[in-house]
C-alpha cells in the first residue's frame, strides 16, 4: 500500500467513514516497520490501539469469578430480596382473607341470635318503660343539680347597684356647690351682724 | 443455562469486558466490575435471550456498571494510572521512540468524554462493527460514526497540540 492511498485512507478513518477492513489495513501499516516520515505522527494512536487490545486481565480473574459464581447459587433463601417481596404479599392475602372469612362468620352468627331470640312484644314494652323511667330519673336528677347554678345571676344585681354608686358622686357634687352658696349667705349675714352693732350703741 | 455451559460461553469474554471497564475505570475497580457483571449475567441468563449475542448483553452490563461507579459520589477521580507499556516485536530503537506519544495516547484519550471514550474502545481496539456498538449503546449508527469521528479528531489534535509544546515550548 503506497502513501497516498494510505493519506486517502487516514481522511476517511477522520470522518469516521472507513470499514473495518480499512482500518485494519491503516493499523498494520501504522504497527509495521516500513512507515513513510510525513505519516509518522499517526503511529502512534494505531501502535496504542493495537497494544491496547491485547491487554489481559490479571491472571486470578478468572478464578475469582468462579468463586463469586459458587456463592452466588447457594444464596440462602431469607437473604433473597424477591423471596421477602413474594413472602410479604402471599401474607398479606392471606390475613386479609382470614379476616374477612371470619368477619362474616361473627356477623351471621349475631344475626342468627337476635332472630331467633325469645323476646316477646311485652318484654320489649316493658323494657321500653324501665329506660323512660330511668332516663327520667337521670333527667330529674341532673335539673336538680344545676339549680344552684341560677343564684349566680344575682352577682348581676349586685353590680347593678355598685353602678348606682356613680350617681351618688354627682348629688353630692351638687350639694356641695349648695353648701358654697350657703357659705356666701352665711358671710352677708355676717356683715349684717357688724352693722347692727354699730347701730346698737 | 447450566452454569458450566454459562462459564463456557461467558468466560472467554472476560478480558474484552475488562479492556471496556478499563477506559472509564482504574485496573482494580475494572476487575471488580468484571466480577460483578458476571454475578448480574448469571442473574439474569434469561434475558441473556434476547439479545444477539451474549457478548452484547455482557457489554451492556458492564458499560451500566462502569458508568453507575462514576457516577456514585463515593468516586475519585483517580482514572491517570499508568498505561502498562505492550510486548512489542519490534526493533528496541523504534519502541523507545514511540513510547512517550504512546502513553501520551493514553492520556488524551482518557480527557475524552465518556461515550466517545467507550466508542473508541469499541471500535478502534475491539474492531467490533457499527451495529454491535449500536446496540451497547443504545444508539443510532449515524450518531455514533459522528461521535467516534470527532474524537479520532481530538485525539489527533491534541497529540498535535502537545507536539508543538514539546519541540517549541521550550
Amino acid at each position: 500500500m503506497n502513501t497516498t492511498e494510505i493519506k486517502i485512507l487516514l481522511d476517511k478513518y477522520y470522518e469516521g467513514e472507513t470499514s473495518r477492513d480499512e482500518e485494519k489495513i491503516l493499523k498494520d501499516y501504522f504497527t509495521g516497520s516500513d512507515i513513510d516520515e510525513s505519516l509518522f505522527e499517526h503511529a502512534p494512536v494505531f501502535t496504542y490501539f493495537k497494544a491496547e487490545g491485547k491487554v489481559k486481565s490479571g491472571a486470578d480473574l478468572e478464578d475469582k469469578i468462579l468463586e463469586r459464581l459458587d456463592g452466588a447459587t447457594i444464596i440462602p433463601f431469607y437473604k433473597n430480596k424477591t423471596f421477602w417481596t413474594y413472602f410479604a404479599g402471599i401474607a398479606a392475602t392471606v390475613l386479609f382473607l382470614f379476616t374477612f372469612f371470619f368477619e362474616s362468620q361473627f356477623y351471621n352468627k349475631t344475626k342468627n341470635q337476635l332472630a331467633g331470640s325469645s323476646y316477646t312484644k311485652q318484654d320489649a314494652e316493658l323494657a321500653y318503660k324501665q329506660t323512660r323511667i330511668a332516663l327520667a330519673y337521670v333527667s330529674e336528677k341532673y335539673s336538680e343539680g344545676v339549680e344552684p347554678l341560677n343564684q349566680v345571676s344575682k352577682f348581676s344585681n349586685s353590680t347593678l347597684a355598685v353602678s348606682e354608686m356613680a350617681k351618688m358622686s354627682t348629688e353630692l357634687n351638687k350639694i356641695n356647690s349648695k353648701v358654697n352658696k350657703m357659705g356666701s349667705g352665711v358671710d352677708n349675714l355676717n356683715k349684717l351682724s357688724k352693722f347692727s352693732i354699730i347701730v346698737k350703741p | 443455562m447450566t452454569k458450566q455451559e454459562f462459564v463456557y460461553r461467558v468466560m472467554p469474554i472476560k478480558d474484552k469486558l475488562f479492556r471496556l471497564a478499563r477506559r472509564i475505570l482504574n485496573e482494580i475497580e475494572a476487575e471488580d466490575i468484571v466480577q460483578d457483571v458476571f454475578i448480574k449475567l448469571w442473574a439474569k441468563r434469561t434475558e441473556i435471550e434476547q439479545y444477539r449475542s451474549i457478548e452484547a448483553f455482557a457489554m451492556v452490563v458492564t458499560k451500566n456498571l462502569c458508568l453507575d461507579k462514576i457516577k456514585s459520589k463515593a468516586y475519585q477521580n483517580d482514572k491517570m494510572t499508568d498505561w502498562n507499556e505492550p510486548i512489542d516485536s519490534r526493533s528496541p530503537h523504534r519502541i523507545a521512540e514511540l513510547k512517550d506519544d504512546v502513553k501520551m495516547v493514553h492520556q488524551v484519550i482518557s480527557t475524552l468524554p465518556e461515550q466517545q471514550k467507550l466508542i473508541v474502545q469499541m471500535r478502534d481496539v475491539e474492531e467490533m462493527d457499527y451495529e454491535e456498538i449500536a446496540e451497547v449503546l443504545k444508539m443510532n449508527v449515524n450518531a455514533i460514526r459522528v461521535n467516534l469521528s470527532r474524537a479520532r479528531k481530538a485525539i489527533r489534535d491534541q497529540m498535535k497540540k502537545t507536539h508543538n509544546y514539546e519541540y517549541h515550548g521550550n
